[in-house]
């Protein structure tokens, strides 16, 4: 490998192929070797926390979707069980499956998009025109669903907003017959592209020794060869009545977390189908809250936590006894993945792979600032 | 060295070629339009016949999108305040909180959702009567 | 038997431990003890991870309540420790609280970037921290906007404008009182006719 011995910094972003958001990572670089890297952040700050505590609990949850970009269901998902967990309200069996059925739906999209970025990273641009296409047919069923494409708004504290219409379900099962036929496809260009193992094996390694220590978790947890998922070990919804294998692999470099995320996608594609099997017919599908001004939670604290499609999303809300929360705040997987971790691993790698580590590694600025 | 190039992993990326002999996956917007499904959340109606100015829409809108204005002509005699909300849209993020807790329902999303103008006081949206018959 | 009273009882003799409703063990400490105690709950009891270092300002206490929220892979149980941390701020300008946070970086290396957080956002005086720098903001000079008593509202109308034309916008209420006045004086205006 060619070395200068001279330091020359960069600034990779603010604007990357690849992940939603703005963020930038200042590298010091001896030639094309990253010596050192500093990730900073500051672009997308829009105070959600603080605007939490002047809004309502239904004024509030309107914006808590827009926290993350590629997957708004689990922090809808958080804030609802959070609340409910304040307020103690039980939810209807209907809402709970349903609620199960968009978060694994949302993981798809995430995975899909990850997909995309990945590709685009790499300069394979076949991979993001399709995989950004097929998520957009589960966006069409979201628009059905909830009436919004990227948005929903639909994971309400005390079940869901809306009930399913008419025959979405064999829609669902319909759009899963066609996911399962394009993956081969997906395999040929993609993940067995020469190509792409070429650039992505050995590159972009997390230390598994420490994986669990410094807080990693996701796929990129499991490619470091831990089985680890918040819907196993602390399930919530339905996912405890549910079966679904949690993918490992042990390489812990960028194959092997694309080869995760690929087998978690038909893991995904598995747990809908029982979904669809076991979703109740019949049913209340929300708890009527009161008006707005008289929901008044009593005084607590909670902390709930749910597995998005880049690893643990996790929510500490606070209340005191009046209509607003005191506190709510916000632990996304980048919090961590992009900055410490994403520092450690960049250290030594290639300039032209810190799109391809970025993306692999799940970041995504919008949740670390919020 | 020993040097195995993946002939496998250099072919099989070209079988995304036969896609050139397929159709678009796209559709040719604007001569062919998407349908958009009926509990699409899109702009405001309001029925005024039914709407009695409560102004509970106004109090949930989170956004401040939604302020009480004089109508030209009030349409029920039951409006207690003789007012009707108008929707910013340069603030309304379309939640549709407003229509969930109208008690009269007679605010409503469509799916309508274009709206090009050069005017930005044409965002000031006075909410319109629904056209035919929108449940 | 549960886990507090296998485990953490037995090592931490003289120390309280509550269970909530969804089974978060909970314990509170003070900040000379915070460093050893925690490093201990990692070394000794398995919490391998410091998952996120919450803060609620308790305004009315006049507290910064902190939770260092640990989660055990291991056995499974997610434990807060908090700590009560003295919201005033020091009189020199810093906008610093004058209680000192021991930084716990030294254990989980993510800490700094929590500790930043809660540096510029609370107003946290974290000490034995070695990168503490602006995370989010740029040139903040106000109060650190995540305390309570800074007021988001007041900050919006000083630094934007709204928009024009929503001037005839008319309070429900306002409007309700002013039809019946309106009404009422006309029926005693026909009362009045009548007689
Ligand atoms: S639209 Fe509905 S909520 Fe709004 S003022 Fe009219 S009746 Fe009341
Ligand atoms: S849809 Fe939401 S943001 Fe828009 S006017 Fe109604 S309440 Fe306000």
């Amino acid at each position: 490998m060619y070395k200068s011995n001279q330091l020359v910094k960069i600034f990779h972003g603010p604007q990357h192929p690849g992940i939603t958001g703005n963020m930038s990572v200042e590298l010091d670089l001896d030639a094309e070797t990253i010596v050192n890297a500093t990730t900073h952040v500051g672009y997308l700050h829009r105070g959600f926390e603080k605007l939490v505590e002047r809004r309502t609990i239904p004024q509030a949850f309107t914006i808590v979707c827009r926290i993350c970009v590629p997957a708004p269901a689990p922090n809808e998902a958080n804030f609802a069980r959070g609340i409910e967990n304040l307020a103690g309200i039980e939810i209807p069996e209907k809402a709970s499956w349903i609620r199960t059925m968009v978060l694994e739906m949302q993981r798809i999209t995430a995975q899909f998009l990850w997909m995309a970025g990945q590709g685009g990273s790499l300069g394979l641009y076949v991979n993001p025109q399709w995989a950004v296409a097929d998520r957009d047919f589960m966006l069409d069923l979201f628009e059905e669903l909830t009436g919004g494409r990227v948005y929903h708004m639909y994971i309400y504290p005390g079940g869901v907003r809306r009930d399913l219409p008419d025959g979405f379900l064999d829609k669902l099962s319909a759009l899963l017959d066609y996911y399962e036929t394009r993956l081969p496809e997906y395999d040929r260009v993609f993940f067995n592209n020469a190509v792409f193992k070429k650039r992505a094996i050995g590159a972009g390694i997390v230390d598994p020794s420490t994986a669990l220590k410094y807080g990693i978790t996701g796929p990129v947890l499991r490619a470091a060869g831990y089985q680890k998922d918040v819907r196993k070990y602390a399930p919530y919804e339905k996912y405890s009545e549910l079966e679904f294998d949690i993918p490992t692999a042990t390489e812990s470099d960028v194959y092997a977390r694309a080869m995760v995320r690929r087998e978690e996608l038909v893991q995904s594609f598995r747990i809908l189908r029982q979904i669809i099997q076991r979703m109740p017919k019949t049913g209340d599908y929300q708890v009527k809250l009161k008006n707005h001004h008289q929901f008044k939670i009593p005084t607590g604290e909670t902390w709930v936590r749910t597995e998005s499609a880049r690893g643990e999303f996790a929510y500490y809300m606070a209340s005191d006894g009046s209509e607003y929360l005191r506190r709510m705040q916000v632990k996304g997987p980048s919090m961590v993945h992009a900055m410490s971790l994403l520092e450690t691993v960049l250290k030594g790698a290639q300039l032209a792979d810190v799109a391809m580590i970025m993306n692999s590694l799940g970041t995504c600025p919008p949740e670390i600032e919020r | 060295m020993n040097w195995k190039p993946d002939i496998k992993g250099l072919i099989e990326p070209f079988t995304a070629l036969k896609y050139l002999f397929k159709r678009p996956a796209t559709i040719t917007y604007p001569d062919v339009k998407r349908e958009t499904p009926a509990g699409y959340r899109g702009f405001h109606v309001n029925d005024q016949v039914k709407c009695i100015g409560c102004g509970i829409c106004e109090d949930i809108c989170m956004n401040v999108a939604i302020d009480m204005v004089t109508p030209e002509e009030i349409k029920n005699p039951k409006n207690t305040s003789g007012l009707i909300p108008r929707v910013d849209y340069g603030r309304c993020c379309w939640c549709s909180l407003c229509t969930d807790v109208c008690p009269t329902k007679s605010l409503k999303l469509t799916p309508e959702y274009v709206l090009v103008t050069e005017d930005p006081n044409d965002f000031l949206y006075t909410v319109p009567e629904p056209k035919g018959d929108i449940q | 038997m549960s886990f507090i009273d296998t485990d953490l009882q037995p090592r931490f003799p003289n120390r309280e431990f509550t269970v909530d409703a969804q089974g978060i063990i909970k314990t509170e400490t003070n900040t000379a003890e915070l460093l050893g105690l925690i490093s201990r709950f990692h070394n000794e009891s398995g919490f391998e991870l410091l998952d996120t270092i919450s803060c609620t300002d308790w305004i009315e206490e006049g507290v910064l309540h902190l939770n260092y929220i640990l989660y055990s892979y291991q056995h499974n149980q997610t434990l807060f420790v908090k700590v009560k941390l003295p919201r005033e701020l020091k009189e020199d300008g810093t906008k610093r609280t004058v209680a000192e946070l021991p930084s716990v970086s030294s254990i989980w290396p993510q800490a700094e970037d929590f500790e930043r957080e809660l540096w510029e956002m609370f107003g946290v005086n974290v000490v034995g921290h070695n990168d503490l720098r602006e995370f989010f903001l740029e040139d903040w000079q106000d109060l650190p906007p995540n305390r309570r008593d800074f007021d988001t509202l007041k900050f919006v109308n000083d630094h934007f404008e709204f928009r024009v034309g929503r001037e005839d916008a008319k309070s429900v209420a306002e409007e309700r009182k002013r039809l019946k006045e309106l009404r009422d004086m006309e029926k005693a205006k026909l009362s009045g006719e009548t007689e």
